[in-house]
């Protein structure tokens, strides 16, 4: 009965999402009937304080969108959306993350609202979660709070001195709490930045007690502009990882929606293990008919991976219907269809797994605890290996103290060796050693940001 | 001389194509620094062009 009563308000509206399952697989097969999406992920702004290792988001400005411009929007959609994530950036550094969430409720009554956050503004945080609890009564809120470390090594993987502590405060704040309608959560990023940490982390966790406790592993995004960055763990590793993970997991209580989290996962982390061995799209994906994802400026995408615009609520008048069922978001469709793409992204893998409602049939195999290795091999192999993750992560903090120093690359400079530039509008070249280096195709800029690559 | 390149992604979002420019005096030279981004980044080189 506890448990029930605990998510009574979005499992009324699981019963509304289940019965149109057989629609959107309809929608999907045949483009009829037309279907709004059920799971919308706002990016709120790309302003953040971390500065990850696996995140270049914060390189990028826009100018985001107002309360005003996410209510013309909302009304068009009226209450189909049952599950919104808003994320970042730091989605709690703007200030008026209540009166979205406010209006977000007023107009679409989801069942969840989900934010992912640094929890770094400790003394913000709680007034704020505790304002959205209160007015949003019938929608559980998620605060899904980012740990990737114990410690100094969270604060060095987030690129931010004192987060750990900082996150810890926040954390202590919610729990104190106790709202009905609010479920607290740890989230992890697997990188290969934190492949040794990972024992730590699950004690942590265990004594922690959240009510959720979920992992997503480091992707190429080109929302966050990590294409190309060596962020993601090899197969042999993220399978060890998760196997680790999921062994520890299972014998945790979680509470709230944090049960049903743990139910999907459990499925999600399987489905993951496979994309990545035949890289391929494991069951059909429904981004771009269940799911979507809207750009801080106003962009309609498919999916945060593919960051293919399907149109600009500002260009359309703030009607999310006229850019959903477009021509253009039909061939975006089309392509998905045809698995022109894959990814593992956890956000649109909750509504496949949904969506491809066999796959729960399936029996999530049970993890014998204790077994953990960072890399499987012989001895030269790990050594190998260990140097090439330790290479990455001086390439990426030398980058980073040339963008702190305010060291350029000139236009006009000749180099010794061939080598792959980056603007900060984010266009790549790449120039024969001896051609003089060009300003920037696509903005003039005269200085290149970042030197990518010493191509030999 | 300036070449149009077009990759396209084998990671973990494949199956989009964009391209990128190489500065380079002839196309050989832009095909085989073509070669070693596809190399390092991890795409696949559909197309080499002369841009103007």
């Amino acid at each position: 009965m506890g448990v029930l009563s605990e998510v009574a308000h979005p499992l009324n509206s699981v019963w509304k999402l289940i019965s149109q399952v057989p629609l959107f697989m309809l929608f999907r097969a045949v483009d009829w009937p037309k279907m709004l999406p059920i799971n919308y992920t706002l990016s709120l702004l790309y302003t953040c304080n971390s500065r990850c290792l696996t995140c270049n988001i914060w390189t990028k400005h826009v100018n985001n969108f107002s309360v005003d411009e996410y209510d013309a929007t909302f009304k068009s959609v009226g209450e189909t959306p049952f599950w919104f994530t808003l994320s970042g950036g730091e989605p709690f550094l703007r200030q008026d993350i209540v009166d979205i969430c406010k209006v977000i409720y007023r107009n679409c009554k989801p069942g969840i609202i989900n934010i992912p956050t640094n929890a770094s503004l400790y003394d913000v945080i709680p007034s704020a979660v505790e304002e959205i609890c209160k007015y949003c009564t019938e929608t559980q809120v998620v605060i899904n709070i980012s740990i990737d470390a114990v410690g100094t090594r969270h604060d060095w993987i987030r690129g931010f001195p004192g987060n750990f502590e900082k996150a810890m405060k926040t954390y202590k704040h919610l729990k104190e709490m106790s709202l009905p309608n609010l479920t607290i959560g740890i989230h992890s990023v697997i990188s290969r930045f934190n492949l040794e940490d990972l024992e730590d982390l699950v004690n942590f966790v265990e004594s922690a007690k959240p009510d959720s406790f979920i992992t997503e592993i480091a992707e190429e995004r080109i929302e966050l502009d990590t294409v190309g960055s060596p962020i993601t763990p090899n197969l042999m590793d993220y399978e060890a990882a998760i196997d680790y993970v999921m062994s520890r997991i299972q014998n945790m209580s979680f509470k709230k929606i944090g049960i049903f989290t743990r139910f999907f996962r459990g499925h999600y982390y399987e489905l993951v293990k496979q994309i990545l061995r035949k890289r391929e799209q494991v069951i059909p994906c429904y981004a771009g008919w269940a799911s979507c994802q809207i750009s801080p400026d106003g962009d309609v995408w498919p999916c945060c991976i593919r960051g293919q615009s399907i149109g600009n609520l500002r260009k359309h008048n703030y009607n999310f219907p006229s850019i959903w069922f477009s021509a253009h978001a039909r061939e975006i469709r089309n392509s998905i269809r045809k698995k022109e793409c894959y990814c593992t992204l956890a956000n649109a893998h909750y509504t496949n797994i949904l969506m491809n409602p066999l796959i729960l049939l399936k029996k999530v195999p049970r993890h014998n605890q204790g077994y953990y290795q960072v890399t499987s091999g012989p001895p030269f192999m790990r050594e190998a290996k260990f140097k090439q993750i330790q290479e990455s992560i001086m390439r990426i903090n030398n980058s980073r103290q040339e963008m702190v120093r305010g060291i350029r690359f000139k236009a006009s400079t000749t180099f010794e060796a061939d080598a792959r530039f980056r603007c900060l509008c984010g266009t790549r070249i790449s120039v024969q050693r001896g051609q003089p280096l060009p300003t920037c195709i696509q903005c003039g800029r005269a200085d290149w940001w970042r030197l990518e690559a010493v191509l030999e | 001389m300036r070449f149009r390149v077009t990759f396209q992604f084998v990671g973990t979002a494949s199956g989009f194509p964009f391209y990128e420019i190489v500065y380079a005096d002839s196309e050989t030279s832009a095909k085989q620094i073509a070669e070693k981004v596809a190399k390092k980044f991890g795409y696949r080189i559909l197309k080499i062009e002369y841009f103007e």
